[in-house]
């Protein structure tokens, strides 16, 4: 359908990946976000699998959908400070990201993402404090135990991760 | 509804009401009004513009018609110049039915010269500014498909071959082609024939009245059709057209000399044009038509105020106007009644009528109907009407309304905009901000913020102030649309003259703070940290943050914002309270960072310190007597020394060493010092502290705990005073404060924390706590002061309950929360009674006394040993030379005889532990027991054994399965129902609680975990657990019935914490070379013997003394020097402990090791002798006295003053820092390091001046707690966590807790709400 893309995660892990969309609200003639939401909600019921993780940042959605749990998660690309990393960032993580200005931005954004979709993978995104839990952007090979995570490439400007359980 | 022509009706009076109100000065003094148009007073004669034009020329050719710049001509000339273009438009085969371009210079003669030219040749002039860019030019007339284009000096450019007819001009043909730009973008040509174009210029000059002599303006574009009605005011009455340059209108400044100059007295424009002009540049104009947009009510009556003003109405597609009203002062503007000619209806959807008063699309007939140029866009619009019966209808896409004074204009159709969900016009909001005083113009937007979300926006021109407007109209519309407003020099025009919405910027060129008035303090700070994240926004306490556009990453980074301020909010808070009123108010609830500070070192706390050592001499008195029963003992059996006689002896025996004999002095204790305890909060230096303190180490030295679980408990406890009701089963004694009541046949299992008190900041808090008959409080429990347990309420192992449970509620966690209904796992009936439950309620006496008697039998191979090496066990000289030497030997056979003993008898007991269902007053209850009570007897004497290589040959040799290369230390509920995988890792005190109990029912499942799991400190698993492989769990957490391979799980409940594994090298970790396996079998070796060794020996040399003393001077002195001589034992334990730390140790610094490395072997030898020597000879009395400080102080640790320490959890202790008046509770543990992936880390860990640390609860490496912080009970502050001053936590892992949420004794506090805060 017009306005829907199929992606693919970034990194392979072999095992069966979950079934991920890409919505363009602009292509797909949806004007506000009420309609988006509406039409990534038809999106899933129509897929009919027993798992599934949206995420929103008009104007795109991000859909999965998979056998086990999933989740899925997508921001733009923004401004963040060491007081925010300082915030978000467990001990490890907070001595691996210092890496240079350059890349600052777009790494915590995308730390910041790869935590919000494993706690929605892992089921109630609020139990979890970002700060207690160990994010996909410093798993060895997107793995850890039974969990995968991937990024996906969704266009300049923008970062997006999937997490999902492997059967 | 049929037509109403009541426009001359009306015209005509509210003419006489102008001339009679008009001021005499500008009331018409030479000519009489003019009527209608000479040729034209039969409407049914249908007439061409150009009978309009002609008649006007024959009545005033010398009058001017057109005073441009460039050029001043009469009528005669203006008639003359456009024959001479017709003539050669019609040369060139343009006639009739042609469409002509006009793209003419704007201002000057030769346009308007043009325009009557092709009118002329009878064709249709298609005009386009001169200002517009080619392009757009090419677009229209490509799409008007015009023959040629008439520019520069009037010369045709021709595109096409023409297709004019030759013949006349007929009232059908169309006048003009004007195309207006749709909501689409792309422009619509709308052509109007003469008739339309005739009847449009005769039905306005019924309306009011322009003369010869009058001057009229032509300020608007050329492209649309409201020049049309500029050129038509002017030519169809003989006054002058005076056309403006462009930038004259525009202007402000410049227009008023410039109308002056050129004598205006008639203008018609668009009200955003007319509204930036001052009354004083319109001191000549007399007559005002406004159009095109609608105008507010207040810019009206402004214009009014001296001249005659009509508001017009009227789509292009309708002839430039439709409607008209005169704008009376004082009267809402409306947009009147229709011209002569037209036809009106207002519809509703679905294309009927709606009744009076109701608002509905305005849709129009009647000649004044144009007809678009592309056909399938004419069929649509101007589609019939069949409830009334037209032919061609154009709905206008207007809202409007008909009242008894003429038709009102609500808004269009498209104008009308959803705001935080509520339908707006954005006409109505245009129109109060308009009334504003000070507001000259207005606009108002949905502007989108950056997440797409709506924000609704005005815009005013004026000297106002953005908050003032905002707060004027906020008065006025609904709540929460108060739009943000911005104020502007000037409002953005199109090309028309007309408002251009797209324009308006956005977003707005500076921020702009919160606008309103009503948030005060943390609401107006929290405002602005709400438009920080969301864009300029419109702010109001009732502002949600996510449906005002906030995404998650936005909530987070407001939290981190915000945490500089309120440090234990967690965005969890953001979504639990979504609106800006209801999350500052939680924030003024959570409190501000340092609002506590540390309380001052209380200056009773030297007289305090000096009255507790009294107690701990006390307690040592105490264990003095039963050396004096022992030794005395031994005098009485070999004849030596003072002889006492066997019945004292015995009465001594009885009374401070046999089990009964030391409940009843614990009872006494009880009943003396602690007579009438209250609940409440008090000193902690304080007379009922201290008592409290002596009544807990008194009752520990005396091992009254051996009876939890027996039938005589409850009795032992109702003996203390304790109200314990009938058939409770009591795995726990209730605490020597005698606040526990519990009710019958309740079950409190094993090991739950049931002393009431705990001491936080500068404060001992004691509470009651009850538990409800029929209740179930799972093993390792805390029930803090002021738990109050319903009837059949459940609580799952490992949870603190510190308010009140509902009957028949289950609740778990850490803290509790309700979870279900109790019993569901649990037989519905009470169970019959087992068959010989007699016996097996003497069979607990019967393992009290094997208890005993197994550490005495396990003392006689040693006592052969020294007989075997030839000691006189008369002379106790010899006993002491031969024990110092053979004393490893002597420590070797009791450790090798106590665990055959117990293996072989655990072999034969635990066999009894059947899966399922039981009485608890069979043997499955008596069986684990027993087993239980040997194995915690274990932790004690054979301490050394666990975690070290030695552990797993003796537990496979009891029963256990065990996997290769698993690590045990020292695990609770160890049992041939437990499985252990390989190289898994079981840590310290882990609970592995294979049997529940409730109601008379013991219920047992087996537990099994899987290879190389991790189980942390303090963990427990309940019955029935399976973990699989590759898991971790963390430290004090509970995992779930069943996990899968590989995850990790923290928390109490836990939650699934994916984590990446370190994967050290497997040499030192999981697959040592031989050569590290002897090392550490030997280094272990040195652990098992040198601790026991030590304790002979000072035992030995405590005996000798009291023996020397007893035969020198008597009963009398030896028993005064007793109490020394153990003093001086314990001194000389806990000096050989500091001694072996910094010898073996040196400083204990921040590092990584694996598991098979020297340090670790080193680290345990130090623990070791911690747990052998100085807590047994020592630091059990000392615990939570300056002594410990002392202690900890000699072992490397920083400590402040007047520090309560009640535990010895602690290792590191180099990296151990505690402030003045730091608190660390009982069973509390200072974790300074981590060893899951059998790697082994350490780092520093802070409790800052007057900061808590509640019962059970562990801080972890790298932490920081800042002072006069609190930690509740049973919780974890993870690695690399700092805890801000003042503030309040609990949980596994620590949530924050309120700055009010008190846990207040004796009250009830509220239980946490199911939503806890990450």
């Amino acid at each position: 359908m017009a306005g829907a893309r199929e992606l693919l995660p970034a990194q392979d892990h072999g095992s069966r990946a979950p079934r991920i969309v890409l919505l363009d609200a602009v292509a797909a003639g949806v004007s506000d976000s009420e309609g988006l939401r509406a039409l990534a909600r038809s999106l899933c019921e129509h897929d009919g699998a027993t798992h599934c993780s949206r995420s929103y940042h008009f104007p795109f959605a991000l859909i999965a959908c998979h056998d086990e749990a999933v989740g899925v998660d997508i921001e733009r690309v923004e401004h963040c400070d060491q007081t925010f990393a300082d915030s978000i960032l467990t001990p490890s993580e907070r001595i691996a990201s210092e890496c240079t200005e350059r890349g600052f931005h777009a790494d915590i954004t995308s730390l910041w993402s790869s935590k919000e979709a494993l706690s929605k993978a892992l089921g109630d995104a609020l139990q979890y404090d970002p700060r207690r839990l160990e994010g996909p952007g410093c798993w060895r090979d997107g793995r850890s135990g039974p969990w995968r995570a991937s990024t996906l490439d969704v266009g300049a400007g923008y970062v997006a991760w999937v997490c999902w359980r492997a059967s | 509804m049929a037509a109403i022509d009541v426009t001359r009706m009306l015209a005509q009076s509210s003419r006489d009401k102008q001339t009679l109100t008009a001021d005499p000065e500008t009331a018409p003094t030479t000519a009489p009004t003019v009527g209608p148009m000479p040729g034209l007073r039969d409407s049914a004669h249908a007439a061409s513009l150009l009978d309009i034009f002609d008649a006007t020329v024959a009545a005033n050719s010398a009058r001017v018609a057109l005073d441009a710049d460039d050029g001043v001509l009469t009528y005669g000339e203006l008639s003359e110049a456009a024959n001479r273009v017709a003539r050669g438009l019609r040369k060139q085969g343009v006639g009739p039915g042609e469409r002509v371009g006009v793209y003419l210079e704007s201002g000057s003669w030769r346009l308007y010269a043009g325009i009557l030219g092709v009118l002329r040749a009878g064709a249709a002039y298609v005009p386009v500014d001169a200002d517009d860019p080619p392009a757009r030019a090419a677009e229209i007339f490509d799409g008007a498909d015009v023959c040629g284009v008439l520019e520069g000096d009037l010369r045709l450019r021709r595109l096409r071959e023409p297709r004019g007819l030759s013949r006349e001009l007929a009232v059908d043909d169309d006048a003009w082609i004007i195309f207006t730009s749709g909501s689409t973008g792309r422009p619509k040509g709308v052509a109007v024939t003469h008739r339309s174009a005739a009847a449009f210029v005769a039905a306005e000059q019924r309306l009011w009245t322009v003369r010869a002599d009058d001057r009229v303006l032509a300020g608007l574009s050329v492209s649309f059709d409201a020049s049309c009605e500029e050129m038509w005011l002017a030519w169809g009455t003989g006054a002058a057209l005076v056309p403006a340059p462009r930038a004259v209108v525009r202007s402000g400044a410049d227009l008023g000399p410039w109308l002056v100059r050129r004598a205006i007295t008639v203008i018609s424009t668009v009200p955003t044009l007319a509204a930036m002009w001052d009354a004083h540049m319109l001191a000549n104009v007399r007559l005002l038509i406004v159009g095109g947009e609608a105008c507010p009510d207040e810019l009206g009556w402004r214009l009014a105020e001296g001249r005659e003003v009509w508001n017009t109405y009227g789509p292009t597609e309708a002839t430039v106007v439709s409607t008209a009203a005169p704008i009376v002062p004082g009267e809402p503007v409306r947009i009147g009644w229709p011209l002569a000619g037209w036809e009106v209806a207002v519809v509703d959807d679905s294309g009927s009528p709606v009744p009076l008063g109701e608002s509905g699309e305005l849709v129009i007939g009647g000649v004044g109907l144009g007809r678009y140029t592309d056909a399938e866009l004419d069929s649509v619009r101007y589609a019939p009407l069949p409830a009334l019966g037209w032919a061609r209808a154009y709905r206008s896409g207007d809202i409007v309304r008909e009242t008894i004074d003429g038709f009102e204009f609500v808004g269009r159709r498209d104008d009308q905009v959803k705001v935080a969900g509520r339908r707006l016009e954005l006409g109505e909001v245009e129109a109060r901000l308009c009334a504003v005083h000070g507001v000259r113009a207005a606009a108002a937007a949905l502007q989108k913020t950056a997440s797409g979300n709506g924000v609704l926006v005005g815009y005013v021109v004026g000297d106002v102030e953005a908050a003032d407007v905002r707060a004027v109209v906020a008065e006025e519309l609904p709540d929460g649309l108060a739009p943000l407003v911005l104020v502007l020099d000037e409002l953005p025009l199109a090309r028309s003259g007309k408002l251009d919405r797209k324009a308006l910027p956005w977003p707005p060129p500076d921020s702009v703070g919160p606008s309103d008035p009503r948030l005060r303090g943390t609401g107006a700070w929290l405002a602005e940290r709400f438009i920080d994240q969301l864009g300029p926004l419109a702010v109001t306490a009732e502002t949600d943050f996510f449906a005002s556009g906030g995404s998650s990453l936005a909530a987070a980074k407001l939290v981190s914002v915000l945490r500089g301020r309120f440090p234990s909010v967690a965005v969890a808070d953001v979504y639990e309270h979504r609106t800006l009123g209801a999350l500052a108010e939680h924030l003024d609830g959570l409190g501000e960072a340092g609002a506590q500070t540390a309380p001052p070192l209380s200056p009773a706390r030297s007289r305090w310190g000096a009255v507790q050592l009294c107690g701990v001499l006390g307690l040592m008195a105490f264990t003095a007597a039963q050396w004096l029963v022992a030794v005395l003992g031994y005098d009485q059996w070999e004849g030596v020394g003072p002889r006492v006689g066997w019945v004292p002896l015995i009465a001594g025996w009885l009374l401070v060493t046999s089990a009964p004999g030391r409940a009843l002095i614990v009872v006494a204790a009880r009943r003396v010092l602690l007579r009438g305890v209250r609940p409440g909060r008090y000193r902690l230096h304080g007379w009922l502290a201290c008592r409290i303190w002596f009544v807990e180490r008194l009752a520990e030295l005396c091992r009254v705990d051996g009876l939890a679980g027996t039938p005589w408990a409850p009795r032992y406890a109702r003996l203390c005073g304790d109200r314990v009701g009938h058939g409770a089963r009591l795995g726990t004694l209730p605490p020597v404060s005698g606040l526990l009541s519990v009710g019958d046949g309740a079950t409190l299992e094993g090991q739950v924390d049931v002393h009431g008190w705990w001491i936080e900041g500068a404060e001992l808090v004691l509470g009651e706590i009850c538990v409800g008959a029929g209740a179930r409080v799972g093993t390792r429990c805390l029930l803090m002061g002021g738990a109050e347990i319903g009837a059949g309420a459940e609580i799952e192992p490992g949870s603190v309950v510190n308010g009140a449970i509902g009957a028949g509620e289950r609740w778990s966690g850490s803290p509790a929360r309700y979870v279900g209904r109790a019993g569901a796992a649990w037989p519905a009936t009470a169970p019959s009674r087992s068959a010989h439950r007699r016996f097996w309620k003497a069979m607990y006496g019967a393992g009290l006394a094997t208890q005993s008697a197994l550490v005495l039998a396990s003392a006689v191979p040693g006592v052969l040993v020294l007989v075997t090496l030839g000691v006189n066990l008369n002379s106790v000289s010899s006993i002491a030379s031969a024990s110092v030497i053979a004393a490893p030997l002597m420590t070797a056979t009791f450790l090798i005889s106590y665990a055959l003993l117990v293996a072989a008898i655990l072999r034969f007991v635990w066999p009894w532990l059947a899966p399922g269902t039981h009485a608890d007053d069979g043997a499955v209850a008596w069986a684990f027991w027993f087993s239980e009570a040997l194995m915690e007897s274990t932790r004690t004497l054979l301490f050394p054994l666990y975690a070290s290589l030695y552990i797993r040959p003796w537990l496979r040799l009891a029963g256990v399965r065990i996997g290769c290369g698993t690590e045990v230390s020292t695990v609770v509920g160890l049992s041939p129902l437990v499985s252990v995988g390989e190289l898994s890792f079981l840590t310290d005190d882990v609970v592995l609680a294979t049997a529940r109990a409730r109601g008379g029912w013991i219920c047992v499942e087996p537990i099994v975990i899987g290879d190389r799991t991790f189980i942390g400190p303090g963990a427990i698993l309940r019955s029935g657990t399976v973990l699989g492989d590759d898991c971790l769990v963390g430290v004090l957490s509970t995992p779930p019935q069943h996990s899968a391979s590989g995850t990790s799980w923290l928390g109490v409940p836990a939650l699934e914490l994916p984590r990446v594994p370190d994967r050290p090298d497997p040499a030192r970790t999981t697959a040592p070379p031989r050569r590290l396996i002897a090392a550490r079998a030997a280094v272990e070796l040195l652990r098992l013997l040198l601790p026991g060794s030590v304790s002979v020996i000072l035992g030995t040399g405590v005996f000798v003394a009291l023996e020397h003393m007893g035969s020198a001077d008597g009963v009398v002195a030896m028993a005064a020097a007793a109490p020394l001589a153990l003093a001086l034992a314990g001194a000389g334990a806990v000096a050989f402990t500091i001694a072996a730390k910094w010898l073996i140790m040196g400083r204990y610094r921040p590092l990584e090791r694996p598991l098979w490395s020297p340090f670790i072997w080193r680290d345990e030898i130090i623990n070791t002798c911690q747990e052998q020597l100085a807590r047994v000879w020592m630091l059990d009395m000392a615990l939570a006295t300056p002594m410990m400080s002392a202690y900890l102080r000699a072992m490397g640790a920083d400590v402040g003053r007047d520090v309560w320490f009640e535990t010895l959890a602690v290792t590191e202790f180099d990296l151990v820092t505690l402030g003045d008046g730091a608190v660390v509770n009982r069973a509390a543990c200072l974790m300074t390091h981590l060893i899951h992936d059998r790697l082994m880390r350490t780092g520093p860990s802070s409790i800052g001046a007057g900061a808590t640390l509640g019962p059970e609860s562990a801080v972890l490496p790298d932490t920081k707690l800042h002072p006069a912080c609190s930690v509740g009970g049973r919780s974890i502050v993870l690695r690399g966590e700092e805890l801000p001053a003042g503030t309040r936590w609990h949980g596994a892992p620590v949530a924050a807790l309120a700055a009010r949420q008190a846990h207040t004794p004796g009250g009830v506090a509220e239980p946490v709400a199911a939503l806890v805060s990450a």
